[in-house]
């Protein structure tokens, strides 16, 4: 395990933005994790403990993730289900407390600085809230909640508390989403004026259940009462990053969802299509479905400039640079004069005249979801929460439970004054 | 700025860019002809490109020993022509050559054994035309049509009618400044200065071609970097010896046919001087640009006119 443990000097040079402008540095405060000297031989009282509740799919993930993170110890899990419970307790080797139920683990173990919430989605807020109540640091994934009021509570009680609530938007630790992010506030891509995203897959989107009266555990996504689909399971990611990038608040959503493919006794859309208004007149447009997946997953940053495919790692610009004789012979025209055009130059030498296929964002080897946990545990050593990291994950579990309700009512949603949570400064 | 409207775009197509300057001529309009060439190239390179693994070129590369495989009329058009360049050319420009050509793009050469070995596998004599039926046949096996060599030229070939039509009068298309089509006139009413650069003097020019209505294209086993420094390379290679072309030679033609102008810039650059006089005899309305750059940063330059 040692060895893949890196050294937060090293991040932040992968991450690309190791060089970046103190002024954009400034701006996304959970970089500071990075920033800092990496304490080697830390007292055992310097360690961060932590707790997974909800061992599953993800929650494994996160668990293998968080034990190459330097300086945290996993000293307990929970899972209210027995084979994941048992799994969990093999990951650790034995070594973290295991629960069947997050309030009992909270009383039985005293010292836990932070939990990790990887439960489905409806299992989110009370057991945030109760690890928040109970004075414990909380990295929960996305979506937030299944309600709006959830959300808000989960929000409300973290910053009453004055705890860290960390949402699971990974993207935000992305080193190519950072390096992106700075060329556009930079203004490489000029004015965006419109983010289109999507995310498709061709599949039923079910899982395996054992036995039958386990289908609607195993396969929550399916089901209203415990998942908002594919907005809350997929769109939550990609409307953050449109927020982020455009740096602003929807002001309102449209949209249309169906059932039109698998129609296997789901109650969630397997297919919706949406519009997020912004205040500058900018929009997303947004759509997901699990009936094709040639077109697979972006987010398509589209400035007046240029392009940004954050996922593929691509940078287009509007006008790639011109072959050297074509460029001065436009100039030469524009300027009246009449001189002779160089041609035969080296842009045609065949292997150096690539396809324009846009250029690559930044060297990427590094894996977000680690990197998050890398910022959350710093920010638990520390005591105390990054500016403005909740707000991102907070606008974009609002922003798609508006977008479910603008299908469920077939109506335009305003997003409402009250769910918007202003910029620390 | 100028009076007169000019358009300017690119896009990206056959491995290289190709760059569209369009003059007197209002910014929608020159958008509407671009599409309607970035179209025909793109759909040119669909089914020309072996590297588009279903394109129709491919489907024909797939085919075995001894089948007789029928030819759309747009690839049969493309590989008699083909067929005729081999046949002007003693062999020296052979869309047949991708085994040989292969061979030396590897970091060591290749040994006298895999030169052999790629001839037996290559060599336009070893397909065989049905003209009655329109269609092919392969005497070997692994044969394979690769049209980079030409490609650029059937281009702008296609391009020049097309766009001909919409009344087009005045501009450059250029595919990586190698093989261009020049239309009409520059501004100044006189026609396009076509200027080839010595590689050895970046700021001078060996030749300019007074260019109108016509195609110059460019091959050469030397040239120049973007920092203006001198590459040589060893890409060109004969067909019929399987060696590279050791000499640092620049060929430019200036002809009507951007497609013929492929074809001799190649052969030009491969054939003995006795092959170069028997060819020559039969072109009548092309320019002829040899360079061959000496090691004492000279030049030799001789331009044949027909
Ligand atoms: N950030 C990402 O890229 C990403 C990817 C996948 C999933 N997720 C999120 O992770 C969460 C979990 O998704 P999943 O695919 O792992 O689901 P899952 O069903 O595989 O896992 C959920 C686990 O939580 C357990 N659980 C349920 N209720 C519990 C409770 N009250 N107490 C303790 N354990 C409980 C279940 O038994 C199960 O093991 C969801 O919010 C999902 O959106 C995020």
């Amino acid at each position: 395990m040692e060895s893949k443990i890196k050294n937060r000097r090293d991040f932040l040079k992968e991450m690309g933005v190791y060089a970046s402008s103190t002024a954009f540095l400034a701006s996304i405060p959970w970089l500071d994790a990075f920033a800092q000297e990496n304490g080697k031989n830390v007292a055992a009282s310097d360690r961060v403990r932590i707790a997974v509740i909800g061992v599953g799919s993800r929650g494994r993930a996160l668990l293998m993730n968080l034990q190459q993170v330097e300086n945290v110890e996993i000293v307990a899990v929970c899972d209210n289900y027995e084979p994941h419970y048992s799994r969990a307790i093999e990951l650790t080797d034995g070594k973290a407390k295991a629960f069947y139920d997050h309030k009992k683990m909270i009383d039985a173990v005293k010292d836990i600085d932070a939990v990790v919430v990887a439960t489905p989605l409806h299992e989110h807020a009370h057991i945030v809230v109760d690890c928040l109540n109970a004075d414990i640091h909380v990295f929960c994934e996305k979506a937030m909640a299944r309600t709006l009021v959830d959300t808000k509570l989960m929000a409300d009680t973290a910053i009453a508390k004055g705890k860290i609530l960390q949402i699971g938007q990974q993207r935000l630790f992305n080193p190519v989403y950072l390096n992106a992010l700075e060329r556009v506030r930079a203004g490489e891509i000029g004015q965006i004026t419109q983010v289109r995203a999507y995310w498709h897959r061709n599949a039923d989107w079910r899982r395996p259940v054992p036995s039958p009266e386990l289908e609607r555990k195993i396969n929550w996504r399916m089901y209203n009462e415990y998942s908002g689909g594919l907005m809350t399971e997929l769109a939550a990611h990609q409307v953050q990053v449109a927020n982020w990038y455009i740096d602003k608040v929807p002001t309102q959503v449209m949209g249309s969802g169906s059932i039109c493919f698998w129609k296997d006794g789901r109650e969630v859309y397997d297919h919706v299509a949406l519009v997020y208004d912004y205040p500058d007149g900018s929009k997303c447009t947004y759509d997901s479905m699990i009936a094709n997946k040639h077109h697979g997953l972006e987010e398509q940053i589209m400035g007046n400039l240029g392009t940004i495919e954050p996922e593929i790692n691509r940078i287009y610009s509007e006008n790639p640079p011109q072959a050297p004789g074509i460029r001065q012979l436009v100039h030469d025209i524009e300027s009246s004069i009449f001189d002779v055009i160089p041609i035969g130059g080296a842009t045609w030498i065949p292997e150096t005249a690539v396809q324009y296929r846009g250029d690559v964002i930044a060297p990427y080897e590094n894996n977000d979801s680690f990197l998050q946990f890398v910022g959350f545990a710093k920010a638990v050593k520390n005591n105390k929460p990054y500016p403005n990291l909740l707000r991102e994950g907070y606008h974009a579990t609002i922003a798609v439970l508006l977008g479910l309700q603008a299908m469920d009512t077939n109506e335009i949603v305003a997003w409402p004054a009250e769910y918007v949570m202003e910029k620390d400064v | 700025m100028s009076e007169q409207p000019i358009f300017n775009d690119s896009f990206f197509a056959m491995g290289t860019r190709c760059d569209v300057v369009f003059l007197n001529i209002e910014q929608e309009f020159g958008e509407q002809i671009f599409h309607l060439i970035k179209n025909e190239v793109t759909h040119l390179e669909h089914r020309m490109s072996r590297f588009i693994p279903d394109s129709p070129l491919s489907e024909l590369n797939k085919a075995g020993k001894n089948e007789w495989i029928p030819v759309t009329d747009d690839l049969w058009n493309i590989l008699t022509i083909c067929f005729d360049f081999y046949q002007m050319s003693n062999g020296a420009f052979d869309i047949t050559a991708a085994p040989i050509i292969k061979l030396w793009k590897s970091n060591k050469p290749p040994t006298k054994d895999e030169i052999e070995k790629a001839k037996q596998i290559s060599g336009f004599d070893k397909v065989e035309f049905d003209f009655e039926n329109q269609k092919i046949k392969f005497k070997t096996d692994g044969l394979e049509f690769d049209l980079g060599a030409i490609g650029k030229g059937l281009a702008l070939d296609s391009i020049k009618p097309i766009i001909l039509k919409q009344g087009i009068e005045n501009g450059i298309i250029s595919f990586g400044e190698s093989s261009i089509l020049a239309l009409g006139k520059h501004s100044n009413g006189k026609n396009w200065p076509l200027g080839i650069r010595n590689m050895y003097n970046f700021n001078k020019f060996v030749h300019v071609f007074s260019t109108s209505n016509e195609t110059i294209t460019t091959s050469a086993t030397i040239l120049n970097t973007d920092d203006g420094g001198v590459k040589k390379r060893k890409h060109i290679i004969s067909p019929v010896s399987g060696l590279p072309v050791e000499v640092n030679k620049a060929v430019s033609i200036k002809s009507e046919s951007a497609t013929l102008g492929e074809f001799l810039s190649t052969s030009f650059l491969i054939l003995p001087e006795n092959d170069k006089i028997i060819l020559s005899e039969k072109l009548k309305k092309i320019e002829i640009l040899e360079v061959e750059y000496l090691d004492d940063n000279n030049f030799k330059s001789k331009l044949t006119i027909l």
